[in-house]
């Protein structure tokens, strides 16, 4: 219930102990843009080092898909035959649920990246400029979408499979989508299938620094390797996966079976 | 009067039929009894007429209407199931309150009613995880009762209950058939059948095979 809300304060807690890292950098005056490009993965290069900074990187996203990851799906366990007895439009409820989540995924976003632009703001490390938006958004964007998609995801498997399991799929998804991208060697260039899989690893995704953009101020900032990636391009992609999960839990969720497991066959 | 029909129902769980071609019919103002042994299928029936489960094949009508296509759940229901208790971070009194406003039928004084009714302290402290089983499962039936169903269904009612509990209960459920509830009691409990139910139907290996003072 209503409790969980007060989980959304460790992204602003997450966000402290990262900024004081770039804080204590002293003298050098990267800019706020430049930092923020820091927290989602700056300068990523295929090495084991450099992925393991990206599970790192990656620390809040999996501390909101622990806390959320049973948000729905423990109505599914507990009281889950007075619950949904009550419950008179599954569909409805599911909606509600869903459009919950994805604001409390938004919120949690933008307390991390809210909270280190004040921060280092205040710190002295650069200014408000038209580029820190520009970074800020997209960052928020990406994070935002990847914390939803895979929170939810998460949600409905445990109903499916328990929360054991949920867990275990999902977080090895993200896993090996890290680890896979040792395939690749930035001294050659990205193209076929390889490309086409690049491509669709979320991580890949989630990556500022594989991006392009229009402006050249930004791109400056963030695009190498000649990986272009548009920055719409991985929004479109991350709502078009968050849109058939989505859509898998309302099939779901119509056709569970409440209050039923495999001990109480012999119910 | 509100009716409840079970039309050939089957359900099949990984390849075992749990339920094999039920059919009855339940009327409002009766209580009815289940019976059989583990395994028989009771629990299965009573969440089937519930609407939380789908069958296999066969449908479950509420005053003729199919559940799940025609109406989308059962309305006016009260159900308890066997080993599925409530919140056990919350006070039985959160429980009820937090059930309750699902459908905000009833406030504040109805719930304190409903506790207070089964011989529980509304106003009691502590966390349903640290209640006794007997405090559970009372707080359990309170949740079935407090919104003045029409329809009842109590898979184990009486289970972990002391004896004044098990008369409480019983008397609870005579009330409610009196106010022109559908009772349904699942149980192994043979004087609960006998002093409780006008119809007993008896189950085995998930069909019926008996049905004692049912009137079609």
């Amino acid at each position: 219930m209503g409790k969980n809300k007060k989980y959304l304060f460790i992204g602003m807690v997450w966000s402290i102990i990262r900024s004081i890292e770039f804080v204590r950098l002293s003298d050098k005056q990267e800019g706020i843009a430049a930092i923020l490009i820091q927290f989602g993965f700056d300068k990523p290069h295929f090495t084991t080092g450099y992925l393991t900074l990206i599970l790192y990187n990656l620390f809040p996203i999996l501390m909101f898909q622990m806390i959320f990851g049973i948000r729905i799906y423990k109505h599914f366990v507990v009281a889950n035959a007075y619950y949904f007895s009550r419950v008179h439009n599954k569909d409805n409820w599911y909606r509600k649920e869903v459009a919950t989540l994805l604001i409390e995924s938004l919120v949690y976003n933008i307390f991390y990246y809210g909270t280190a632009t004040i921060l280092l703001y205040v710190a002295n490390k650069g200014s408000l400029d038209g580029n820190v938006f520009y970074v800020l958004l997209y960052s928020i964007l990406y994070s935002w979408l990847y914390t939803f998609t895979t929170t939810l995801l998460i949600n409905l498997l445990a109903i499916r499979l328990g929360s054991h399991n949920s867990f275990i799929l999902v977080y090895s998804i993200q896993l090996i989508s890290i680890a896979s991208l040792l395939v690749y060697d930035e001294r050659f260039p990205l193209h076929g299938f390889l490309k086409m899989l690049f491509q669709l690893n979320p991580i890949s995704n989630l990556i500022l620094s594989w991006h392009s953009t229009g402006d050249a101020a930004v791109n400056s900032m963030i695009h190498i390797h000649n990986i272009d990636f548009p920055l719409l391009q991985s929004i479109l992609y991350f709502i078009v996966i968050g849109a058939m999960i989505t859509a898998f839990g309302i099939v779901l969720i119509k056709k569970v079976d409440i209050a039923l497991d495999q001990k109480e066959v012999q119910g | 009067m509100v009716e409840l029909v079970a039309d050939n129902i089957t359900k099949v769980i990984k390849s075992k039929k749990v339920l094999d071609q039920i059919n009855l019919k339940l009327e409002g103002g009766n209580v009815y009894g289940f019976v059989g042994r583990n395994g028989s299928g009771k629990t299965m029936l009573i969440r089937m007429l519930a609407g939380l489960i789908h069958p296999s094949e066969g449908k479950v009508l509420y005053n003729g209407k199919q559940v799940h296509k025609e109406i989308a759940y059962v309305p006016n229901l009260g159900v308890v199931i066997e080993n599925i208790g409530l919140y056990p971070e919350f006070t039985g009194y959160q429980n009820l309150m937090f059930l309750a406003k699902i459908n905000n039928q009833i406030g504040k004084k109805e719930i304190e009613e409903a506790i207070t009714r089964v011989g529980l302290d509304p106003f009691d402290k502590r966390n349903f995880g640290k209640y006794s089983l007997g405090m559970k499962q009372r707080i359990v039936l309170a949740q079935a009762f407090m919104e003045k169903p029409d329809i009842i269904l109590l898979d184990e009612p009486t289970n972990a209950l002391d004896e004044s509990g098990v008369d409480l209960i019983r008397s609870i459920i005579l009330e409610e058939k009196k106010r022109g509830a559908l009772v349904v009691v699942a149980s192994h409990n043979k004087q609960d059948i006998d002093l409780l139910c006008d119809s007993v139907y008896y189950l085995r290996d998930g069909k019926l095979v008996d049905q004692v003072g049912v009137t079609e």
